[in-house]
């Protein structure tokens, strides 16, 4: 096995260690089919922020489905009732487009999923595995985590309109404390409701640091009762040593339609883009008509296709150049040799130059020579 | 170390120089040389010149930690990242414009040539207006006095250009100036840099009674 590791490509080498700790915890893997019935996807679609997906009919059933671009969904819509609370991961490869482009790619998505019984403990649970999967990627790692009940519950004290308010989420999704006194003004909202708008887009640091300003800021709003839930999951995080690695950061955003409470982001220092995105979605459950909880997160594997990739300087050990006349069979039985030896070995007839090797060498007269 | 993209020409100009009052000088950009990139390790900062469409991009893609873009850029592209601080410089507004006097009929499918399709598309969606966009990259006024479109979607800085053409603002779309933006990844692992570079360029414009 030692020696298959150094064919692995780093983003297949993290899928093996997020299994492994994935099991660790009791998680079961769930493989499933790549395809799924559009129509999921359509009712769903703000859920998978893509609308590219290749689809094609069924020949048998006429049925339109998917190449899935989503894995989440595939999964909850068959969650079995309340009582029963499954733990499951995945790795599998979905198809959307991402990041701006127009191309559908195939991306590798590994993630996990608790769905059923959920509690602050499962929760802390889940946001464990997910500070131990950033872990398994880099030592230079940030849990960027905000509580969508904070948010929506200083946004309901500025009285407006769902789609107001979704445009605030919005602003502060990027930080622009600017924009969002603007837009509060322009609405009227009150100077005290818009100041707590502003401070929690620009908040981020350390729970310990943070705390006590979100605190001061939910203060007599009915964002009380998830400050409380944010406050009794870091102390649970802290007991098992996470809490320094935690960052309070409401610039994490969610859809509503599908989150409520906790959710989270992961980043690795070199990476720009997040590659680690989660938390609950309770509200995902109650579109499919059930009652019990979920949380779960996923890993985008696409982003650690180039990092820490070390410039391989040759292509192969040995070029091995033959006439057309030598003999097959010695020549084969030397290639065996020196592939047996460990080298990896590349047997043409002439060297074209676009070959970077660390020994040449030519089979002649039936044994292998230095070139 | 920040990595900071500005955009070439004259805003991309005067950024550099509150940057430089800011404590974030770079010599080695005032130099006559064929540098692309220009160094100062003292103050910490790397900048480079980007054709003012791609700093999102330099930005969104983490090739650089902060970027300076003008308002009208990020609502066309619409770039995954954080919009950091408004520098009220480059001040200008999106507009609908068209030849002086005339109003276009609300009965035919109204073309609009721009710069910017998207924001054009959803301006006109909210009023449920039927368009047809003409995309073009320059020179967009000279498109409704040849017949090319009906009216153009622009920025307009003083109305002077349009003016000397006969042409003139129908209605306001959105105001716009230069804001400063921030990868999302990198701002967490440099927060304690980019929040002081934030927190010098507050005191500095507020100084001047923002």
């Amino acid at each position: 096995m030692e020696s298959f590791c150094g064919l692995l490509r780093n983003d297949e080498k993290y899928v093996l260690a997020l299994r492994r700790l994935f099991e660790q915890y009791g998680y079961k893997r769930y493989k499933m089919s790549k395809f799924e019935e559009y129509d999921l996807y359509l009712e769903n679609k703000s859920f998978i922020q893509s609308d590219r997906i290749i689809t094609f009919s069924d020949p048998s059933t006429g049925k339109l489905l998917a190449l899935k671009p989503d894995i989440t969904l595939s999964i909850v819509k068959d969650a079995k009732a309340s009582s029963v609370s499954e733990k499951v991961y995945y790795c599998e490869n979905v198809y959307r487009a991402c990041r701006g482009s127009d191309e559908i790619k195939e991306i590798m998505q590994t993630g996990l999923e608790y769905v059923g019984d959920v509690d602050i403990f499962a929760v802390c649970e889940v946001i464990t595995i997910a500070v131990r999967s950033l872990e398994a990627v880099s030592r230079s790692y940030i849990m960027g985590i905000s509580h969508l009940g904070i948010v929506t519950g200083i946004l309901e004290s500025a009285r407006l309109s769902d789609l107001k308010k979704q445009r605030l989420m919005e602003l502060i999704g990027s930080r622009s404390a600017h924009e969002i006194r603007e837009f509060c003004a322009e609405e009227k909202v009150p100077p005290e409701i818009s100041e707590k708008i502003e401070t929690l887009a620009t908040l981020f640091g350390s729970f310990d640091e943070i705390l006590p300003k979100v605190e001061k800021t939910v203060y007599k709003t009915p964002a009380a009762a998830a400050f409380k839930e944010l406050c009794d999951i870091y102390e649970t995080l802290k007991a098992v040593g996470l809490g320094e690695k935690l960052r309070i950061d409401f610039s994490i955003m969610n859809s509503l339609s599908y989150y409520n409470g906790v959710i989270f982001q992961g980043f690795v220092d070199e990476i720009p883009f997040s590659i680690l995105s989660g938390g609950r979605y309770d509200n995902l459950l109650r579109r499919f008509g059930r009652d019990s909880g979920a949380v779960g997160f996923a890993v985008y594997l696409d982003l650690l296709e180039r990092f820490h990739k070390s410039a391989e300087m040759y292509d192969v050990d040995i070029l091995l150049l033959y006439d057309s006349g030598a003999c097959l069979p010695l020549l084969a039985k030397s290639v065996d040799e020196l592939t047996a030896s460990g080298k990896s070995v590349r047997a043409q007839k002439h060297d074209d130059g676009n070959i970077r090797y660390t020994e040449l060498k030519r089979f002649d007269g039936g044994s292998v020579i230095n070139a | 170390m920040l990595n900071i993209a500005l955009p070439k020409g004259r805003l991309g100009e005067n950024v550099y120089s509150i940057f430089n009052a800011l404590g974030y000088g770079c010599s080695e950009i005032d130099e006559d040389n064929r540098k692309l990139i220009f160094t100062n390790n003292e103050n910490g900062v790397r900048y480079f010149w980007a054709k003012p469409a791609d700093v999102p991009i330099y930005v969104e893609r983490g090739a650089a930690d902060i970027g300076v873009s003008g308002k009208d850029l990020l609502l066309e592209c619409n770039p995954d990242v954080y919009e950091i601080f408004d520098l009220s410089i480059g001040k200008c507004r999106l507009c609908v414009a068209g030849v002086k006097g005339a109003r276009p009929d609300g009965d035919t499918t109204l073309r609009v040539a721009t710069k910017y399709p998207n924001i054009a598309r959803r301006y006109f969606r909210k009023k449920n207006r039927d368009i047809e966009i003409i995309k073009l990259n320059g020179s967009i006024e000279i498109a409704p006095l040849l017949g090319l479109s009906d009216v153009i979607v622009d920025i307009v800085e003083t109305g002077a250009t349009l003016r000397e053409n006969n042409l003139e603002p129908y209605e306001d779309i959105v105001d716009i100036s230069a804001r400063l933006i921030a990868n999302k990844s990198s701002s967490k692992f440099k927060h304690d840099e980019v929040g002081q570079l934030l927190s010098r360029m507050r005191d500095h414009f507020c100084g001047k009674g923002c």
